[in-house]
């Protein structure tokens, strides 16, 4: 390919063009890193894919906005934390109503997954099920401030730029989404005996 | 091994390579314990299966929505017009308006006289300019001869 080995900033500058096939390149290189960061929020494959697409699609809508002085990376992690903040909001479940939907077993099966202890496949589902329904009761901005923190390494100057705000906003939410995980495993039934 | 350690190693590894060390440490603080299991229930609801990939056929879906939605935005190109065009005008006009105001001053000698016949005939504008109020007193003790004796 003519342009697979062009910088990310030229390719946007082609795209901005109407360059197609620059556009092509830049996909190709960053949907998957885009799409595992998707995942990490919205676990239904379809789910992550849909948001990935729109990612791109504002991606090229606003491809003539970008400046090549700041890190491409920055820009596009902008745009798909943007995109995942806006879904989350509305899948956002009340604690209460998740807390007294919980079932024994899997609560018990959670318990022993929080614990190190091995699954069954089925029962390990089970659990990071209901983990993630747990943590679509935080708040969606806290949250993604933490998976980018303490899951993808970000510190907290990049996690900053990605979600456009302040080093120090950045730092109490998440604070404010760890605490918030600590009370949820507090509540959680111990050994499925609520 | 202290709590701040803890998190250090906690945060940078999965439970299965925890050290004795810091599952002893886990045993004896319950502070840690409930970071511990807050830590992985953030990681177990979070997936991240790091081989995962979009289902095949995604480019050419995001390239039928491409060909029907609308144009890249021309963002860019206003705000490189308001650089090359708008600003430079606008310290053009700034300057142009500074001339127009000096050339006027200069071309308004009436109120140059205005101000001069000031200074000369009011006795309260020309100790303003001075500096000196005495100058106001010693105007009004000067007219009349009220303080000379009989």
């Amino acid at each position: 390919m003519a342009h697979d080995d062009e910088s990310d900033a030229s390719l946007m500058g082609r795209a901005a063009g109407g360059d197609p096939a620059a556009f092509d390149v830049l996909v190709r290189r960053w949907k998957n890193r885009v799409f595992r960061l998707a995942l990490r929020f919205f676990r239904r494959p379809e789910d992550a894919e849909d948001v990935v697409q729109e990612v791109f699609l504002k991606l090229y809508r606003t491809s003539a906005t970008y400046r090549s002085e700041a890190p491409f990376e920055h820009f596009l992690l902008k745009i798909a934390t943007n995109a995942c903040v806006d879904r989350l909001r509305d899948r956002r479940r009340r604690r209460e109503e998740v807390l007294s939907s919980i079932t024994s077993d899997s609560a018990a099966w959670l318990d022993r997954a929080l614990g190190g202890a091995a699954l069954q496949a089925q029962q390990a589902e089970a659990a990071r099920a209901l983990a993630a329904e747990l943590l679509a009761t935080l708040r969606p901005m806290d949250r993604t401030v933490l998976v980018l923190m303490d899951l993808e390494g970000l510190t907290s100057r990049e996690a900053a730029a990605a979600t456009g705000s302040t080093r120090a906003a950045v730092k109490v939410r998440a604070m404010r989404a760890r605490r918030a995980l600590r009370r949820l495993a507090q509540r959680l039934p111990q050994g499925g005996r609520p | 091994m202290t709590c701040r350690e803890f998190k250090v190693e906690m945060h940078g590894s999965r439970k299965s390579d925890w050290s004795l060390e810091l599952l002893r440490h886990l045993e004896s603080c319950p502070a840690c314990a409930a970071e511990s299991r807050a830590a992985l229930l953030l990681r177990l609801g979070s997936g991240g299966d790091e081989g995962a990939v979009p289902r095949a056929g995604f480019e050419e879906r995001l390239r039928a929505r491409l060909a029907y939605g609308p144009a890249p935005s021309r963002g860019h190109a206003w705000n490189g017009g308001f650089e090359l065009l708008v600003r430079p005008a606008l310290a053009v006009a700034a300057t142009l308006t500074l001339l127009c105001a000096g050339f006027y001053v200069q071309t308004t000698p009436e109120r140059a006289g205005d101000l001069a016949s000031l200074v000369e005939n009011d006795t309260v504008f020309a100790s303003l300019l001075t500096g000196d109020p005495w100058e106001i007193l010693d105007a009004s003790q000067g007219a009349p001869a009220a303080t000379e004796e009989p």
